[in-house]
């Protein structure tokens, strides 16, 4: 390294308009390999959505029903409930994201669920998820936490 | 009373000596025992002392 | 790297100060020398450009150093784990034995078969997680190497005590073969070797989602898991709600199982634990009655002279010449 490319570099780390990047910016090399994954992921997005669009009123449904079986199991047997026990933390970390505390968060990722689903199908979405569903997943379980904790041994 | 205990334990260095051996023993002895009830009652139901006589007559339920 | 960037720092900055003096104090000459009621457009120019000068150099060492430069991508951290409340966490609480219990046959029956647990002998089982027949009986279900005979030939022996739990692979690189190249990491000091310990170790075991969300990347034979750094982790998820049916008829579900198996990993880490705890309670006890009793043995020695009181009396003047 000459002393030249020493200047330039202090100038280029000092002025304004400079930018930081964690990382090397991406090559051309990437691309061709998502436009084969988006392809897939077209497919496996649309799946999602139709699953999506059907859970949502089946979800609904669903806690009605497991009254219903964990009823009939009591009434039964006693060795069926412990063959099928249901999860605490599921229940309660749904609750606690259907809940106001955890509406924005909630709220950020739908949209960008929405935004990336539909950018997909269009060819190839720019982003991912990942942050906003960070955000709701520690929102929910640590609303949950102390309730899951009350329920478990 | 109060010259009587000086008289027998603190007049003679041996006897203080002594004395301050045997007391630090028997404080120790009845710390630990009241700390340990303690430990035991703060934590009633956790410890295996607790929970061994469910496993030691079955032997192989595992 | 930070000397090149401490240089880059102090030169500009230098470099810029010597700009602001050389304004300032052309400012200054220039108000002085000339006449200053004559030429306020003078004195007005000075101060914008001070004013420009001062406000520049804090916006350009803001833009330096005031925004928070993250190495990596949240993604790439992690999911920060959640804070649960632990009961063993506290301070005078121990284990719950019933948990390590239950804890120890999650591991045996689920994460044994690709992680060894390599630092934990049968022996410390004894008296905290089995009873001595159990132990016994579960170290003889393996085999050992004897020492060499009079042939010095090596022979296969059934466990005892003093053996150590047996690992599921014989070593690093079998253990990348089976995993797809992924090695499963040893479980004995886990707790301890993971940020978040406990917290970490329950967040991964029941954090994996349905489906990753919209967009993410999950690499090849990965799975995608908030809390794990990267969040491609080569572990699917394994516990399930009744995988293991539980001989205190405990429910067996995702989340029971996962913490059940965390405190037991963390008795693994730290079997000491519980005596330390018992130690450092009395400890404390005893160092703050010494402590207490300091406190008032120095008042009671300070006592005479934080209640003293100095006066002065002044001699009578009355008869006495003012020394010349």
């Amino acid at each position: 390294m000459g002393f030249w490319d020493t200047i330039t570099d202090l100038v280029e780390a000092a002025t304004p308009w400079a930018t930081a990047d964690a990382e090397a910016p991406a090559k051309d090399l990437p691309e061709e390999t998502t436009a084969d994954t988006t392809t897939k992921e077209e497919e496996s997005t649309k799946a999602e959505t139709e699953t999506a669009a059907t859970e949502e009123p089946a979800a609904e449904e669903e806690p009605a029903a497991e009254e219903e079986a964990e009823e009939e199991a009591e009434e039964e047997e006693e060795e069926e409930e412990e063959e099928e026990p249901v999860d605490p933390k599921e229940e309660l970390e749904e609750e606690c994201r259907n809940s106001k505390q955890c509406s924005p968060a909630k709220h950020h990722f739908d949209e960008c669920v929405e935004r990336v689903t539909s950018a997909e199908s269009e060819g190839g979405a720019k982003e991912d998820c990942v942050e906003e569903f960070f955000h709701l997943a520690h929102c929910a379980t640590q609303c949950a936490a102390p309730k899951l904790w009350s329920v478990l041994k | 009373m109060a010259t009587a205990i000086y008289n027998t334990l603190f007049r003679r260095n041996w006897t203080m000596l002594g004395a301050v051996f045997v007391g630090a023993f028997a404080f120790e002895i009845g710390y630990d025992n009241v700390m340990n009830k303690v430990w035991d009652n703060n934590n009633r139901g956790r410890q295996w002392k607790d929970i061994r006589h469910k496993y030691v007559e079955g032997g192989d339920d595992e | 790297m930070l000397a090149r960037s401490c240089l880059r720092s102090t030169r500009a900055f230098a470099g810029l100060r010597n700009g602001a003096v050389h304004i300032s104090k052309r400012a200054a000459s220039s108000s002085s020398s000339g006449s200053a009621a004559e030429s306020p457009l003078r004195l007005n120019i000075a101060a914008a450009a001070a004013t420009t000068v001062a406000a520049g150099s804090i916006a350009w060492y803001y833009h330096l150093y005031g925004p928070t430069a993250d190495a990596s991508t949240p993604a790439e951290e992690g999911l920060h784990p959640t804070k649960y409340p632990w009961v063993h966490e506290q301070w005078f609480k121990s284990f719950d034995h019933q948990a390590l219990r239950r804890g120890f046959q999650v591991y045996r029956e689920v994460c044994a078969s690709c992680h060894s647990l390599s630092r934990v002998p049968y022996r410390t089982l004894v008296g905290s997680v089995l009873t001595v027949d159990e132990a016994k009986a579960l170290a003889e279900e393996n085999e050992y190497d004897t020492e060499p005979n009079d042939q010095g030939d090596i022979e296969k022996r059934p466990g005892k005590l003093s053996d150590y739990l047996p690992a599921p692979y014989a070593n690093d690189e079998a253990a990348r073969f089976a995993n797809n190249g992924a090695l499963p990491p040893d479980l004995s000091l886990i707790v301890k070797a993971r940020h978040g310990g406990c917290d970490y170790v329950f967040n991964l075991l029941t954090g994996y989602p349905d489906e990753p969300p919209a967009g993410a990347q999950v690499g090849e034979g990965l799975n995608f898991n908030p809390y794990f750094p990267g969040t491609g982790i080569a572990m699917a998820r394994v516990l399930f709600d009744g995988v293991v049916e539980y001989e205190d008829g405990t429910p067996a579900t995702t989340s029971q199982m996962a913490k059940d198996v965390t405190e037991f990993l963390n008795w693994a880490a730290e079997p000491e634990m519980d005596d330390r705890k018992r130690m450092g309670m009395k400890v404390l006890v005893v160092t703050s009655v010494l402590f207490a009793m300091s406190v008032w043995v120095k008042r009671y020695k300070w006592a005479w002279l934080k209640s003293r009181k100095i006066v002065y009396d002044p001699p009578k003047t009355n008869n006495i010449a003012p020394r010349r």
